[in-house]
């Protein structure tokens, strides 16, 4: 459990700072693959729900999203380069000081040991998500930022021992797969009419 | 019961794939609607729970909250059959789109009576991110620029929003322990559950389910979306989608301590009626306008459940009157939008010499939207003033006061300037029937509301409130 959770923040890591597009959406989904093991690792439940919750992550996180996200890349033809409003350094400066914010409040929060490093770093995985969404200036990349965020949110879930029925956490794999589906197609029609993938350029509405 | 509510809207769904003209396509709407609203008017008269499995429920507060949605549902399927008509004959919009128009409306339905029969708030989760994927094709139908960055924030906003309440339901299960996360189990736990994450899962349900409900300050997208979609969606949206993140947050509420979470609801409501106040004086669209009116109108609702004792009932009350209100104002403004062909305010003037029953329509609908009598809005908003002075909020009673009065002389201003304004002589054509007749029934049911609120439905509010109620 603990070489899983430091490898998915050291990917976490490497997406955020990263300035190429798909290297990061190889770490993307190798991150699901790490969240598939998840659920075999927890002590309760019977096997065949591990083994769904597993299949379903590896199906959703690092096959189905990762695959839509390089087809945006190829058929768009954007460059390799994702943009970002902060320099690199800034950037590595800030994550750290999101990564001890994250640890301080879990520790307040009184989780302890195994706990602590799951949930540490699933917020680290948020707030990281959070900050590429806010200042990265490429659609995709954005994506890339809200998946970071989900899988945050899930490693956070797991290390606190949150558990719902079968359908209701296929249901959630379920919404996310359809969000980044229906921001793949939004990316398509986006290029189509505007012409570029600039999110900076894209503020015709305002008061 | 339920099963029939949930097998309503996706016949709806099949009639529109099945459909081969646009008129095929709304008649399946228009039943598939009239089907739900019938049988939400059925399970709202009998006593009983309906229950479906552990996962679906529908008690009294949902069955309130289903009559609104199946209600505005049906209205707003008449209306876009009149409405798209005419947009087809315009030539603003292919019959392939009309279709994917009901398909998603349909899908969206579905996905809001999922929301209110949720029994597991996990459950209730999945379909409020559900209602924003169905709804963001809607916003964009029309495939234009502005309705792609509509929806472009929408989707990225909305899911971080609801990011941040699955957050809250992680919080929720960690107080919880082995108590089922049902909004039935919670509140009899609530005295045994970890306070500490307790107020850590309300904090991130008002923030995630409040972005979607647009409060101030999430409330950036809520504009942008609803003035981009076509007018029955806009009304969809702002009408009942916003009243659905609001039963989510209030489905935990008597889990939580009325003291933590008071001053919160305080702020945000008077930060949501606050910022609307400040920018409704400068907008130029009139589906802006709407839109900022709805983040109002949410904040008043909100205002109203920190509040708490007498305001918590003017508060659901006022849910019903900002509903049949703002869909009424919604439906008007798309008919005047494609009359004059423009969304600008000033571009649209002169309606009453040209069209009275138009003018009276709109005009009524912005007398019933900023609370002034004989409309229905005026007895919530004033309910609410008084739970606030009674409960001791003198300060924000009076900011709220006042505020309101800002907003009505604004509304008064442009509404006046549509109706009575001089402008260019335009010819409108003759009252379309299926666009206006919904909008006259809205604008009866609002004056209804106001001169005389039913005796029953006040007692299920009172009632209702009790349920809503903070520990």
């Amino acid at each position: 459990m603990n070489t899983i959770t430091i490898l998915l923040l050291l990917l976490g890591l490497h997406i955020a700072v990263t300035e190429r597009i798909r290297p990061a959406i190889r770490s993307l989904a190798a991150q699901g693959i790490l969240l598939g093991l998840l659920p075999f690792l927890a002590a309760s439940g019977p096997a065949w729900r591990a083994a769904g919750l597993g299949l379903a992550t590896v199906a959703v996180k690092s096959v189905a999203i990762p695959f839509i996200l390089t087809r945006a890349v190829n058929r768009l033809e954007i460059g390799q380069e994702s943009e970002s409003l902060l320099s690199t350094k800034t950037l590595i400066l800030l994550i750290g000081a999101l990564t001890l914010a994250a640890f301080v409040a879990c520790a307040r929060f009184g989780l302890s040991g195994q706990d602590r490093l799951g949930a540490a770093a699933g917020l680290t995985l948020l707030f990281s998500g959070l900050l590429m969404m806010t200042t990265r200036v490429k659609a995709v990349s954005q994506v890339i930022g809200f998946v970071v965020l989900e899988n945050g949110i899930f490693l956070f879930g797991a290390a606190s021992g949150s558990e719902f029925t079968l359908p209701i956490e296929l249901g959630i794999f379920l919404d996310l797969f359809v969000a980044v589906f229906l921001m793949g197609i939004l990316m398509f029609k986006i290029q189509r009419t505007f012409t570029h993938m600039d999110v900076r350029k894209i503020h015709t509405l305002k008061d | 019961m339920i099963p029939l509510l949930l097998l309503a809207p996706v016949a709806g769904v099949i009639l529109a794939l099945l459909s081969r003209t646009p008129w095929q396509a709304a008649l399946g709407t228009v039943v598939g609607a009239a089907g739900l609203l019938s049988g939400a008017v059925i399970q709202g008269m009998s006593p009983r729970v309906a229950a479906w499995g552990d996962l679906l429920r529908l008690d009294e507060l949902g069955s309130y909250f289903l009559l609104i949605v199946a209600g505005v549902h049906f209205l707003c399927s008449v209306y876009a059959y009149g409405y798209f008509r005419r947009e087809l004959e315009g030539g603003h919009i292919g019959p392939a789109k009309v279709r994917m128009y009901h398909v998603w409306t349909n899908l969206f339905v579905l996905s809001m009576v999922v929301v209110v029969c949720s029994h597991h708030l996990a459950l209730q989760w999945v379909a409020v991110e559900a209602t924003t994927l169905f709804s963001a094709p809607l916003i964009y139908l029309h495939g234009d620029r502005r309705g792609m960055e509509a929806a472009w924030k929408y989707l990225l906003i909305c899911s971080v929003g609801i990011a941040f309440a699955f957050l809250g339901i992680i919080f929720l299960s960690r107080a919880a322990g082995d108590v089922p996360l049902t909004y039935t189990a919670l509140p009899l736990a609530a005295k045994r559950l970890d306070p500490r994450f307790l107020r850590l899962a309300f904090l991130f349900f008002l923030v995630g389910y409040g972005t979607k409900m647009g409060l101030a300050p999430m409330h950036t997208w809520l504009p942008d979306a609803h003035s981009q979609a076509p007018a029955p969606s806009s009304a969809m949206l702002s009408g009942v989608l916003l009243n659905c993140a609001l039963l989510s947050i209030l489905r935990i509420a008597p889990a939580i301590p009325g003291a933590y979470a008071s001053p919160l609801l305080i702020l945000f409501g008077i930060l949501s009626i606050a910022v609307p106040a400040l920018l409704v004086a400068v907008q130029r669209d009139i589906k802006r306008l709407l839109a900022f009116s709805s983040i109002e109108n949410m904040g008043i609702v909100v205002l109203g459940l920190g509040f708490g004792g007498a305001a918590r009932p003017a508060a659901l009350l006022h849910v019903l009157n900002h509903s049949v209100a703002k869909v009424l104002l919604f439906l008007v403004a798309g008919d005047l939008i494609l009359r004059f062909g423009t969304q600008k305010i000033r571009q649209i003037r002169g309606i009453l010499r040209e069209s009275p029953l138009r003018g009276v329509l709109l005009f009524g609908g912005i007398l019933a939207i900023t609370g002034s009598p004989p409309f229905g809005a005026f007895w919530s908003e004033f309910g609410i003033l008084v739970g606030g002075i009674a409960g001791g909020h003198m300060a924000v009673s009076l900011a709220y006061l006042v505020l309101l009065a800002v907003l009505f002389g604004s509304f008064l201003m442009y509404g006046s300037n549509m109706v009575f304004g001089e402008g260019v002589p335009r010819k409108l054509s003759g009252p379309e029937l299926w666009c206006l007749l919904p909008a006259c029934v809205l604008l009866l049911a609002s004056l209804w509301l106001g001169l005389h609120v039913p005796a029953g439905l006040y007692k299920t509010l009172e009632r209702l409130s009790t349920v809503v109620a903070f520990s």
